[in-house]
């Protein structure tokens, strides 16, 4: 089994602190200002556009399972969506890949509808579907639904694999708003080429912070850019080192290089 | 009541974990040299969620039944799609059966490698024809950022293809077009991919401690 050597227990402990610490300085009253994250931002924008014309809104989930933190960031995103359209009174569609996931999905619907005062508009078998297990078969099933119920705008969301193009391309030809987010980095350049915003990085994490509405929670995205620095420090601790002969110098390196994958 | 156990089980759940991984596998001599406590139960924890993650694994083809089903009972648009998916499904369940049982089965090898594999290729096939349509997009230089993707892109493709040897292969090496298409890959387009990796290592560790403590999962 692996385990933590002392210094990744170092930097976990020191991540967790910077984040509760801003959690503690957000509940304080002190919230920092969160730059608006355009992908995020639009989403708004793209399920006013799918109500003006009266054409529902299509929300992919990504392939990853339910012990996965991208999906939970993912189920996050769908709860505000779903919220959102159930408001503006917009068809809703949430297609699931993975088994485990589909409950999970057709629970935070049901909430987010029961949230604005609309369980009774909700219909589980009409908009949460599974699709199939199968990457293929998943993603020529959701290009397809896109282009039959001629969708006003197509969210993908969570991790996609090699079809990730099969899934995106119908919607772009038919030129609705399309936003995706994807934490890898595989698929970036297709969603780049199809969608008009694409959530990348830590972006894709923040996204239910960034969501919420919750100040506190909104707290600690600043530390997430902190995390973000330290890290860089480090690698810019070892490019210096990594430029001088001295023992010392090179014992910080060869401490760097074994963590190096 | 229900959002509370939810919460306290995926922390009692969270902490298990957490607790196993940072604690080393065997305690220096001078704390007692004991062995991690959590390590010999991190099978059987591990088991059961996967366990409790096999017994979603049906709602997924239920939901199909349901939703092909009320296609059919309420008529509504696509009602020979949902009939014709009801019938595979049938078809595939005993082809997977009848393979299971004896190992030369007709209908397995029609359905799974008649059909299933044909289909499959086909939808690749398409994939290289969206392929052309999504690089013709993302090629219009509409700003100074679509110009640098694609002076990067089309560095790249004609460093690893025969003919871009052939157009600087008279020039000094540094010149070649295969050298600047290493470097492409090697030094901004690495520095940029690690830099993204970082960024999304610090955010899904501020997500995972978020969902962890119950700060972020409200919506479920």
């Amino acid at each position: 089994m692996q385990h933590a050597d002392g210094f990744t227990a170092i930097l976990m402990a020191a991540f967790a602190t910077l984040i509760l610490a801003f959690l503690w300085r957000a509940r304080r009253g002190r919230v920092a200002y969160v730059r608006p994250i355009p992908g995020i931002a639009s989403l708004e924008e793209a399920v006013g556009r799918a109500t003006e014309l009266g054409r529902p809104v299509i929300f992919v989930m990504g392939g990853s399972d339910i012990r996965d933190i991208q999906t939970h960031a993912a189920l996050s995103v769908l709860s505000h969506v779903a919220r959102l359209a159930a408001r503006l009174r917009t068809p809703f569609l949430t297609l699931v890949k993975v088994a485990n996931v589909f409950p999970f999905a057709e629970e935070v619907l049901r909430e987010a509808y029961k949230a604005e005062g609309l369980l009774d508009q909700f219909s589980a078998d009409q908009q949460v579907r599974f699709l199939s297990q199968d990457s293929i078969v998943y993603a020529m099933s959701a290009g397809r639904t896109i282009e039959e119920t001629r969708a006003g705008c197509a969210i993908f969301y969570g991790t996609f694999d090699f079809t990730s193009l099969l899934m995106a391309e119908p919607g772009a030809q038919m030129g609705i708003i399309q936003i995706a987010g994807d934490p890898g980095l595989a698929q970036i350049p297709f969603f780049v080429c199809t969608c008009d915003y694409t959530i990348i990085g830590e972006e894709y994490f923040a996204a239910g912070a960034y969501l919420s509405r919750d100040p506190t929670m909104r707290g600690t995205l600043v530390s997430q850019d902190l995390i973000k620095v330290l890290l860089a420090g480090l690698v810019l601790l070892g490019t210096v080192c990594a430029q001088f002969a001295h023992p010392w110098a090179q014992a910080v390196v060869e401490f760097f290089m074994r963590y190096k994958r | 009541m229900r959002r509370a156990v939810i919460r306290l089980v995926t922390f009692v759940g969270g902490l298990f974990f957490l607790l196993e991984f940072l604690l080393p596998e065997r305690a220096p001599d001078w704390a007692g040299g004991f062995d991690n406590p959590l390590t010999p139960h991190l099978t059987d924890v591990t088991n059961f969620v996967i366990i409790v993650g096999t017994m979603a694994f049906l709602l997924g083809p239920i939901n199909l039944v349901r939703s092909h089903v009320s296609t059919i009972l309420r008529r509504r648009k696509g009602l020979l799609d949902s009939a014709a998916f009801l019938v595979f499904l049938v078809l595939g369940v005993a082809a997977a059966i009848q393979h299971f049982e004896q190992e030369a089965s007709l209908l397995y090898d029609v359905l799974f490698y008649g059909v299933l594999f044909a289909f499959g290729a086909s939808s690749m096939a398409m994939l290289s024809f969206y392929l052309v349509s999504a690089a013709y997009r993302a090629f219009r230089m509409s700003s100074l950022d679509a110009g640098v993707m694609m002076l990067a892109a089309t560095v790249v493709l004609l460093g690893q293809v025969p003919v871009g040897d052939w157009i600087t292969y008279s020039l000094p090496e540094w010149l070649h077009l295969k050298t600047w298409a290493q470097w492409v890959m090697d030094v901004p387009n690495n520095a940029v991919q690690r830099a993204v990796l970082i960024g999304a290592c610090g955010g899904a560790f501020a997500a995972g401690l978020r969902h962890w403590l119950g700060l972020g999962a409200r919506e479920l």
